[in-house]
C-alpha cells in the first residue's frame, strides 16, 4: 500500500534538537516544528519515589554512563512515566518560572540515554505539534537517528512507533545518510557540526562506513565562549554591556557576552577565513567577487552595495566616515537595548574548531572553558583521520564526493568547508599524480539551488531535506519494501525495521 | 475526548514502561510462531585477527564492528595537565594503577605523546588476555551498543590454537560477559562454510601468518594442518625496498600524516618537499613509529604491489605497467620490477636466501605441499578441487591466478574458490561465523550458560570439536 | 468510533470485571447486515437471501488500511534456549556397544585390547563414521600407531561379529544386508590405496610419457574411424550398399559429435585427454570411449546364443504396430526387387547361390543373404549404368571417329580409336594396369557375370573413370589411390559373401 504525500510525517532527531513536517510537497518545505530534544521533570514529585528506591539520577541504559558522554544534563528517573515529563513550549513556561525542574538531553549523547525521554519527545511531536491522534493514525513516520545505533535500540523504537503511536507505516533513515542525499552526492564525508559535538561520517556509494565514523568534541559551543572570551578585551562592547558605574558579576559577564555572540552569528555577520590566512587579510580584497560567492558572502556583498547608495547622498564626511567604518570592518549592534560597535575579531568565531587548543586554560569568570580541550581533535585532523580508517581503494572515492559541513553553525556561517578543504589538502596527492588508487581531488558540497524553500539555511537542514528526499520515495512505493508497514509489524515484530529499512542493514 | 484519550494513553505506557524495565537481560526468541522464528536468536560473532577484531551480528554479510587489534598505552600517570584525555572517552579503558590502553579506530592511530602500541597475538594467538576482553568489550558494547549478556556470542579461533586458550575465552565470556550462550569454532572451518563448502583447503593468508588447512565435512584435520609466519617476510621485504636506497632513488622516508605538518608538490622522483611536526617528534614512541610505518608499507602494497600470474620472469615484470604512488611527505615515483618482486616472496624463495636462512618462512606452495603429504591420498583430489583462498594478506593483486598457476603444475584438477570482493576474503572467517551461528541446526550446539554452570571448562572442548 | 473494548481501555476498567454486558451481546444471534444493503431491505429480506447479499456485498472498495485498532500483537522477550525442535529428525547411526562377555567371547583380537577397541567404538559413535576425521584425531595413549584401514577393519569386523552373534529380530535378508554393509576388506583397500598413491607419486616424465602415449591412442582411434567412415562412404556411393562391418555405425555416434560442434568436441576432447592422469576417472572413462555399445556384454551373448532382435525402427515402426508375434526365421528371408527379381536372380544363379532357400536361416545368415540381394541389385544397377555409359563412349568415339576421318588424320586414327579414355585422363595408366592385375588375380574363381563386368570392361580401374564421368569430376585426383583401394577391397567384400552365403 502507499500513502497520500500529505499525510507522511518526517522526525528528525538530532543531539539536542528535533525537528518535523507533516506532508510531502512538491517543493520539498523545511520542518514546520522545532523543539529542543530536552525534557523536564519537577524534582519534588519524584523526590519521595526515588528516596524509596535508594536511587536517583539512574540512567537506565547503562551505556549512557561509558561512552560519548555529553556533557548536557541527564536525569533519568527509574519510575518516571512519559507523561511525568515536561516538553516544548511546556516547559520553555514552565521553566520560565519555575526552579526545581531536572532537565535531561535524551539524545545528546548520540545514542538513546532514556527511552521514557525519547518517547515523551516523540510523543509530544507527533501529537501535539503535528496534532495527530492515536486512535485514527493514518500517517506513516520516516525517523531520522544518529547513525550506529544498535538493532536492539532501532527495534524498541520500532515498537514504540507501532504500539504506542499506532503509526500506518514506519521507516528509519540514518541522519547522515539523508545529509549527503540532501547534498546531491552517494559518496563524501558528512561533518555535522552540533552544540558540543560534530559528527564525522564518511559515506561510501550511499552506505556509511561505520568503522569510520567518529565525533570530536568540538562544536557551536564552543565558538561561542571562544568569541565571548575574545570580547572580553573589546572594551567598546565591555563598556557597553558592564559600565563601570554598574558592573555584572563575572559569571553574568560570561553568560551575557554568549548571548551576544548568539545574537551576532545568527544574524549571519561572522566571515570564516580559510587557512592560511587572518580575518584581516580577506578583508582587504573584497575584490575576488567569485571566492565571496562560493563562500556564501554575496548577500553581506550586497547589503554593503545598498549602503553604499543609500549613503551617496549623505554628507562627505559622512561618507569618510562609512569608508573608514567599512575599512575597519565595523558592525553595528543593537543589543538589549544598547547599541555599540563590534570588529574584526566576531569572524575569528569558527577558529576553535580547526584549532581546540585556543580554549585551553581560558577561563570565565570561575569556569574552566574546556577541560577536555586536549582530547578533542582539530576538524580537518579528524576527518581526514576518519577517512584514512576506510579502505585504501574507497577513499578516493569518498573525497572527491565532497566533503558536506552541516549543522546549525551552518544555516548562518557559510565558508566552513571551504576553509576545512584547504586545511585537509595534505590528504590529497599531486593532481598529475599517474594513479587509479590515491586521491587526486576533493570538493566541497552544499545544499542545490534547486531546492528553493531551502535557500535561506544554508546546509542547516540537510537532514531534515534529505529525509524528506527519502521518504518521498520510500513511501511512494507501492512494493513497499523499504518501511514497515503494519501488517509487517503484526507478522514480524519489532525486527521487521531492521531488514524493512535498508540502510541499516 | 482528547482528555480521555490522554488517559488511555499514559495507561497504555504506564503499562509497557513496566514490561521494558521487567524484560529479562537474555536474549529473546521472538513471541508468535516459534518454528518460524526459532532461529532468531540475535546471536554475536567476533574474530580476533592479528590486523583487526571484527564483530558483528550473525546472518549479516559484514561485520558491524571492524577495530584494529592493536592498542595503544600509555603508561604516564593521569595529572591534570599533562596530556590526559577526556575520562569519558570510549575508546580507552584503565589497565593498571598509572596506564591506559586506547583501542578503536580512533585508538593507537592517534597520535599521542609518549604513546606506545601493542598487539595482544602471537603468531595468530592469544598471549594476552587482558587487551583482548577490553578489545571485545569496546567492539560489542561501544561500537555496536550491544548488551553482550542479551546475546549468545561465537568467538573464532585458528586452528592451532590451545585448549587452555579457548577455555579462557570462555570463561571471559560466561564470567566477565555474562553471555547466555557461546561458542569457539574454527577460522578454516569457518572460511569453508563462508564459501559454502563442507570440505576444502582452505589457505588463509592474514597479517602474520599464512596457513593450510584441510576440512572434510567441517571437521579440521590436524594432522594436515600447516602454517608458517609468511606475510611478515612479505612486509618485511616491502619495507626493505621502500626504506634502502637504490639506482633509482634514494631511501624513502615513511613518515605518516601525523608527523607531516605540511608538504608540497615536487616533481617525480625529486626530493621531498616537507616540513615535520617537530612538536610532536619528541614525543613519538618508537613502537607507535614502527606501527604506523607498518601501515604506510602495507598500503602501498595495496595501492602497488602485485604477483606475476605465471611465476616470475624478469621480462614479464619489465612489460608490465609501472605504477606510481606518493607518499605522505609529498614523494613520488614510480614503481616499475620491483612492485611484481613483492609478491614473489610469497611463492618461492631463492636458494641463497634459503641457505643463508634457515628458519625462513615456508612459502605457499611449500605450505600446500606438506599439508597434503599429511592427506590421506584419496582425500588430496576432492581438496584440491575445493581450494579456498581467504584472508587479507591473499588480496594481493594477481594472487589468486597465481596459486592456480602453482597448484595446476602438480594436480589435474584444481578448483580455487576466491571470493572478488574484498569484505569476504578479509572477513571469511567472520562471514563463515555469521553463517554457522544463523542456521538452526547449530542451535543445539551452543553452550548455554546452564551447561557452563554445570559442567564448567570441560564442555569447551566436548562440545567445539 | 471508539469499540467497547478502546472505551474499557480509556476508562481503565479491567475487562475481566464487565462480564454481563459482553456474554448479552454475544448471545444476540443476530447476522450482521452486510455492506451495501440498507437497514429496511435488510430487515425485510433477512439474512437467508444469500443470492442478493452476494450481489450487495460484492461491490466493495479496496480494503481501507485497518488504522483504529492497535495491533493486538505484543511481542516480548524469552529466554534464551539451546534447544532445536527439529533435533528429533536428525536420524542417528546406530551404535554397537557390547559386555565384558561379549568382548572376551567373540571380539578378541591379538592386535587390540578392550580399553583400545572401546576408543575406537566411542570415537567413531562420536564423529559419525566419518572416517577421515576418525583417523585424524584418533589417539589412543600408549596404543601403537594405526592406519586407517586398520581402524576401519577393526570396527567393522566388531560390528559384524556383534551381528552375527547376536539374535536377530528380523529376517535373514535384512540381516545379510546389514551385515554386508559391515563388509571391510582390508588388503585390497590397502592395495587400492597404494595404486592411489603411486598414481600421484609418478614422476612428471611418466605423466608427460602416459599423457604423450594416451594421445597417441586417441590420435590412432580417431584415424581408424575416420577411416572406416570414408571407406563406407565411398562404398555407399559406388555400390548404394552397406559395407558389412558392424562397427562402423557405432563408432559413427562420437564420430559426428565431434565433428559436427567444435565447441563441444574440444570440451569432449579437454576432458578425454586429461582424463589417464585422474585415477578415480578411469572406469567412466572406458565406457565413454565406446558410449554406443549395448550395456549387455555381447561376449556373453555368444556364449549363451542369445540373439537381441532389434527390429530396424526406421523400417517397421512408422507402419507397422512395434509390436512383433513370433515367426519362424523363413519367413524373414528376403526377396529381390520386383522390377529387378529377374535380372539378380540371374546374376545369382551365375554365382550358383539359390536365394530362396537357406540351409541354416540363422539371423546372421538372412542378414547375410540381405545384404547380398542388395550387393547384387546394386550391381545391376551399376552394369545398367555402365552399359549405357559404354553406349555412349561408342556413340561419342564414332563420332570422333568420324570427325577425324572428316580431317583427315589418318596418323591418329588407330590410337584414338583404342585409347578413348584418355580423353578423361591419361596419367592413370599405371594405375590402371595395377588395377587389372589385382583384379584379375583375384578374379581367378569369379563367375562368369562379373566377369562380363569386370574383365570385359577393364577392371576397376574402368570404373573409377566411368563414375567420374557420372558425377561431374566429383572425386579428388589425390583421392583416387585411396578410392580404388577401397573399392577394391569392397569388391572383395562382395565376393566373399557371396562365398560364404553359397557355403
Amino acid at each position: 500500500m502507499s500513502f497520500r504525500d500529505s499525510n507522511v510525517i518526517i522526525i528528525e532527531t538530532g543531539r539536542t534538537v528535533i525537528r518535523a513536517g507533516l506532508g510531502l510537497h512538491d517543493l520539498l518545505k523545511p520542518p514546520s516544528v522545532e523543539i529542543s530534544a530536552r525534557v523536564g521533570l519537577r524534582k519534588s514529585v519524584f523526590t519521595n519515589g526515588a528516596e524509596a528506591n535508594g536511587k536517583t539520577n539512574i540512567s537506565e541504559d547503562p551505556l549512557a554512563s561509558t561512552s560519548r558522554a555529553s556533557s548536557l544534563p541527564q536525569n533519568g528517573q527509574r519510575n518516571a512515566a512519559v507523561k511525568d515529563y515536561l516538553v516544548g513550549v511546556q516547559l520553555d513556561e514552565v521553566l520560565a518560572t519555575e526552579s526545581d525542574i531536572a532537565i535531561s538531553w535524551p539524545f545528546a549523547d548520540g545514542d538513546i540515554r532514556d527511552w521514557t525521554q525519547a518517547e515523551a519527545l516523540w510523543k509530544y511531536v507527533l501529537f501535539n505539534q503535528l496534532q495527530r491522534r492515536r486512535v485514527q493514525n493514518e500517517s506513516p513516520v520516516l525517523l531520522t537517528l544518529p547513525p550506529g545505533l544498535s538493532r536492539d535500540s532501532h527495534e524498541r523504537i520500532c515498537q514504540i512507533f507501532f504500539e504506542r503511536f499506532n503509526v500506518a507505516g514506519f521507516s528509519i533513515l540514518e541522519r547522515p545518510v539523508g545529509q549527503i542525499y540532501a547534498a546531491n552526492s552517494l559518496s563524501g564525508v558528512v561533518i555535522d557540526i552540533g552544540h558540543e559535538k560534530t559528527d564525522i561520517t564518511p559515506i561510501y556509494d550511499g552506505f556509511i562506513v561505520h568503522s569510520a565514523r567518529t565525533s570530536t568534541s568540538v562544536g557551536t559551543r564552543d565558538c561561542v565562549n571562544y568569541l565571548a572570551h575574545l570580547l572580553r578585551s573589546n572594551q567598546s562592547v565591555m563598556a557597553a554591556i558592564s559600565p563601570p558605574e554598574a558592573p555584572l558579576e563575572p559569571n553574568a559577564i560570561h553568560s551575557t557576552l554568549v548571548e551576544l555572540v548568539d545574537q551576532v552569528w545568527k544574524d549571519g555577520h561572522v566571515k570564516v577565513p580559510s587557512d592560511g590566512e587572518t580575518a584581516a587579510a580577506e578583508d582587504e580584497g573584497v575584490t575576488d567577487i567569485a571566492a565571496v560567492i562560493v563562500a556564501g558572502k554575496e548577500r553581506a556583498l550586497i547589503e554593503s552595495g545598498m549602503k553604499k547608495k543609500a549613503t551617496a547622498k549623505a554628507s562627505a564626511a559622512e561618507q569618510a566616515r562609512l569608508r573608514e567604518r567599512e575599512a575597519q570592518d565595523l558592525l553595528p549592534v543593537k543589543f538589549k537595548g544598547l547599541e555599540f560597535d563590534l570588529g574584526k575579531e566576531r569572524h575569528r568565531f569558527c577558529e576553535p574548531l580547526f584549532d581546540p587548543t585556543l580554549l585551553r586554560g581560558k577561563t570565565t569568570g570561575d569556569a574552566t572553558l574546556r577541560s577536555t580541550a586536549e582530547m578533542s581533535l582539530p576538524l580537518q585532523t579528524a576527518v581526514g583521520h576518519a577517512v584514512a580508517q576506510t579502505e585504501v581503494d574507497q577513499r578516493q572515492y569518498i573525497w572527491s564526493g565532497g566533503l558536506f559541513v552541516t549543522g546549525d553553525i551552518t544555516r548562518h556561517v557559510k565558508g566552513i568547508g571551504i576553509a576545512l578543504q584547504s586545511r585537509l589538502a595534505p590528504f590529497i596527492v599531486n593532481p598529475e599524480l599517474q594513479t587509479d588508487v590515491q586521491p587526486r581531488s576533493m570538493r566541497v558540497l552544499n545544499v542545490p539551488e534547486y531546492f528553493p524553500e531551502y535557500r535561506d539555511t544554508g546546509n542547516g537542514f540537510a537532514a531534515f531535506l534529505g529525509a524528506s528526499i527519502v521518504a518521498k520515495i520510500t513511501f511512494n512505493d507501492s512494493g513497499g519494501k523499504n518501511f514497515v508497514s503494519k501488517a509487517d509489524y503484526t507478522s514480524m515484530g519489532p525486527r521487521s525495521v531492521i531488514e524493512m529499512a535498508p540502510t541499516l542493514l | 475526548m482528547r482528555e480521555a484519550e490522554q488517559t488511555g494513553h499514559s495507561e497504555i505506557v504506564d503499562q509497557s514502561r513496566n514490561f521494558w524495565n521487567a524484560r529479562p537481560s537474555t536474549p529473546r526468541i521472538l513471541a508468535t510462531d516459534f518454528f518460524a522464528r526459532v532461529d532468531e536468536v540475535s546471536a554475536l560473532v567476533i574474530d580476533i585477527g592479528t590486523s583487526s577484531v571484527r564483530a558483528g551480528y550473525a546472518g549479516d554479510d559484514t561485520p558491524k564492528a571492524v577495530i584494529p587489534t592493536t592498542y595503544g598505552l600509555l603508561k604516564t600517570a593521569p595529572d591534570a595537565d599533562s596530556a590526559m584525555p577526556d575520562a569519558t572517552d570510549p575508546t580507552q579503558a584503565t589497565t593498571g594503577a598509572s596506564s591506559k590502553i586506547y583501542m578503536g579506530q580512533f585508538g593507537p592511530s592517534v597520535w599521542r605523546a609518549g604513546m606506545e602500541v601493542s598487539n595482544p597475538l602471537n603468531d595468530g594467538l592469544i598471549h594476552d588476555f587482558e587487551p583482548i576482553t577490553a578489545l571485545m568489550r569496546h567492539a560489542v558494547v561501544d561500537v555496536m551498543r550491544c548488551n553482550p549478556s542479551d546475546h549468545p556470542i561465537l568467538v573464532t579461533e585458528p586452528a592451532w590454537n590451545t585448549p587452555a586458550n579457548r577455555e579462557r575465552m570462555a570463561e571471559i565470556m560466561f564470567e566477565e560477559f555474562q553471555v547466555p550462550a557461546f561458542y569457539i569454532a574454527n577460522t578454516g572451518v569457518l572460511n569453508a562454510f563462508a564459501a559454502g563448502k563442507g570440505s576444502a583447503l582452505v589457505i588463509d593468508v592474514g597479517q602474520t601468518m599464512a596457513s593450510v588447512t584441510p576440512i572434510v565435512d567441517g571437521f579440521v584435520l590436524r594432522k594436515g594442518l600447516v602454517y608458517s609466519p609468511l606475510p611478515k617476510l612479505v612486509h618485511a621485504h616491502a619495507r626493505h625496498i621502500l626504506t634502502n636506497p637504490n639506482q633509482q632513488r634514494r631511501g624513502i622516508d615513511l613518515f605518516p600524516h601525523q608527523l607531516v605538518a605540511n608538504k608540497q608538490q615536487v616533481e617525480v622522483g625529486a626530493p621531498p618537499r616537507f616540513t615535520l611536526r617537530e612538536d610532536r617528534l619528541k614525543g613519538t614512541t618508537d613502537s607507535w613509529r614502527n606501527w604506523y610505518e607498518a601501515r604506510e608499507v602495507e598500503e602501498w602494497i595495496q595501492s602497488v604491489a602485485g604477483v606475476l600470474e605465471q611465476g616470475w620472469n624478469d621480462q614479464v615484470a619489465a612489460s608490465r605497467p609501472p605504477r606510481q604512488y606518493e607518499f605522505p611527505t609529498g614523494y613520488n615515483c614510480w614503481f616499475a620490477q620491483e612492485r611484481y618482486s613483492v609478491g614473489e616472496q610469497f611463492f618461492w624463495h631463492s636458494p641463497q636466501l634459503m641457505a643463508s636462512n634457515p628458519s625462513l618462512p615456508k612459502t605457499i606452495p611449500a605450505l600446500i605441499t606438506e599439508s597434503l603429504r599429511a592427506c590421506d591420498p584419496e582425500l588430496r583430489q576432492v581438496l584440491v578441487g575445493n581450494v579456498v583462498l581467504t584472508g587479507g594478506g591473499s588480496l594481493f593483486a594477481g594472487f589468486g591466478d597465481r596459486l592456480s598457476a602453482e597448484l595446476a603444475r602438480s594436480f589435474p584438477h584444481v578448483k580455487i574458490h576466491s571470493p572478488g570482493n574484498p569484505v569476504e576474503r578479509r572477513y571469511g572467517g567472520w562471514l563463515g561465523g555469521s553463517v554457522l551461528a544463523s542456521l538452526g541446526t547449530f542451535h543445539q550446539l551452543w553452550i548455554s550458560k546452564e551447561e557452563w554452570t554445570e559442567h564448567g571448562k570441560a564442555i569447551v572442548g566436548q562440545r567445539c570439536k | 468510533m471508539a469499540n467497547s473494548s478502546e472505551v474499557r481501555a480509556i476508562l481503565d476498567l479491567p475487562s475481566s470485571s464487565t462480564p454481563a454486558p459482553a456474554p448479552k451481546k454475544l448471545s444476540v444471534p443476530t447476522a450482521r447486515k452486510p455492506d451495501g444493503i440498507s437497514r429496511e431491505l435488510f430487515s425485510l429480506i433477512g439474512p437467508s437471501s444469500t443470492t442478493l447479499v452476494a450481489q450487495l456485498a460484492k461491490p466493495r472498495l479496496k480494503q481501507k488500511p485497518n488504522l483504529g485498532a492497535g495491533s493486538k500483537i505484543k511481542w516480548q522477550w524469552r529466554a534464551f534456549k539451546n534447544e532445536y525442535p527439529f533435533a528429533k529428525y536428525n536420524v542417528q547411526r546406530p551404535t554397537f556397544t557390547y559386555s565384558e562377555d561379549e568382548y572376551t567371547l567373540h571380539l578378541e583380537d591379538s592386535e587390540w585390547t578392550k580399553e583400545e577397541t572401546d576408543y575406537l567404538m566411542k570415537i567413531v559413535a562420536e564423529y559419525d563414521t566419518r572416517w577421515y576425521v576418525i583417523y585424524d584425531r584418533y589417539e589412543f595413549a600408549g596404543g601403537v600407531a594405526r592406519t586407517m584401514e586398520d581402524l576401519k577393519d577393526r570396527y567393522c569386523s566388531v560390528c559384524r561379529k556383534l551381528v552375527r552373534n547376536r539374535p536377530w529380530a528380523g529376517d535373514e535378508n535384512s540381516k545379510n544386508a546389514l551385515l554386508s554393509s559391515y563388509q571391510f576388506d582390508k588388503e585390497r583397500e590397502v592395495l587400492r590405496k597404494r595404486y592411489v598413491a603411486s598414481l600421484e607419486n609418478r614422476t612428471p616424465e611418466q605423466i608427460a610419457e602416459e599423457e604423450a602415449l594416451y594421445m597417441e591412442i586417441k590420435r590412432l582411434e580417431q584415424n581408424e574411424r575416420k577411416f572406416k567412415r570414408e571407406r563406407d562412404d565411398l562404398l555407399r556411393t559406388i555400390a548404394g550398399i552397406d559395407s558389412g562391418l558392424p562397427d562402423i555405425v557405432e563408432d559413427e555416434l562420437p564420430a559426428s559429435s565431434m565433428s559436427s560442434d567444435p565447441k563441444r568436441s574440444k570440451k569432449r576432447n579437454g576432458a578425454d585427454l586429461d582424463s589417464p592422469s585422474t585415477p578415480l576417472m578411469s572406469t567412466p572413462l572406458s565406457r565413454a570411449a565406446r558410449p554406443s555399445l549395448p550395456p549387455k556384454n555381447s561376449a556373453y551373448d555368444l556364449q549363451h546364443c542369445i540373439t537381441r532382435t532389434e527390429p530396424p525402427a526406421a523400417a517397421t515402426s512408422a507402419t507397422k504396430a512395434a509390436h512383433q508375434p513370433a515367426y519362424l526365421r523363413s519367413f524373414k528371408l528376403p526377396f529381390p526387387k520386383a522390377a529387378q527379381a529377374q535380372k539378380v536372380t540371374q546374376a545369382l544363379a551365375e554365382l550358383g547361390v539359390s536365394h530362396t532357400r537357406l540351409v541354416m536361416p540363422t539371423q546372421g545368415n538372412v542378414a547375410l543373404l540381405d545384404q547380398l540381394l542388395e550387393a547384387t541389385t546394386a550391381l545391376v544397377d551399376t552394369k545398367k549404368a555402365v552399359d549405357k555409359i559404354e553406349f555412349d563412349i561408342q556413340v561419342l568415339k564414332n563420332r570422333l571417329g568420324m570427325q577425324g576421318a572428316a580431317a583427315g588424320t589418318a596418323a591418329e586414327e588407330g590410337d584414338g580409336g583404342t585409347e578413348g579414355m584418355e580423353v578423361d585422363d591419361g596419367n592413370d595408366a599405371d594405375g590402371d594396369a595395377d588395377g587389372e592385375g589385382d583384379g584379375d588375380g583375384e578374379d581367378g574363381r569369379a563367375q562368369s557375370v562379373l566377369k562380363t563386368h569386370f574383365n570385359v570392361r577393364t577392371g576397376p580401374a574402368v570404373n573409377v573413370h566411368l563414375l567420374r564421368g557420372f558425377c561431374g569430376h566429383g572425386i579428388d585426383t589425390g583421392g583416387d589411390k585411396a578410392a580404388k583401394a577401397n573399392l577394391i577391397q569392397g569388391v572383395c567384400c562382395v565376393k566373399f559373401m557371396a562365398y560364404r552365403v553359397h557355403r
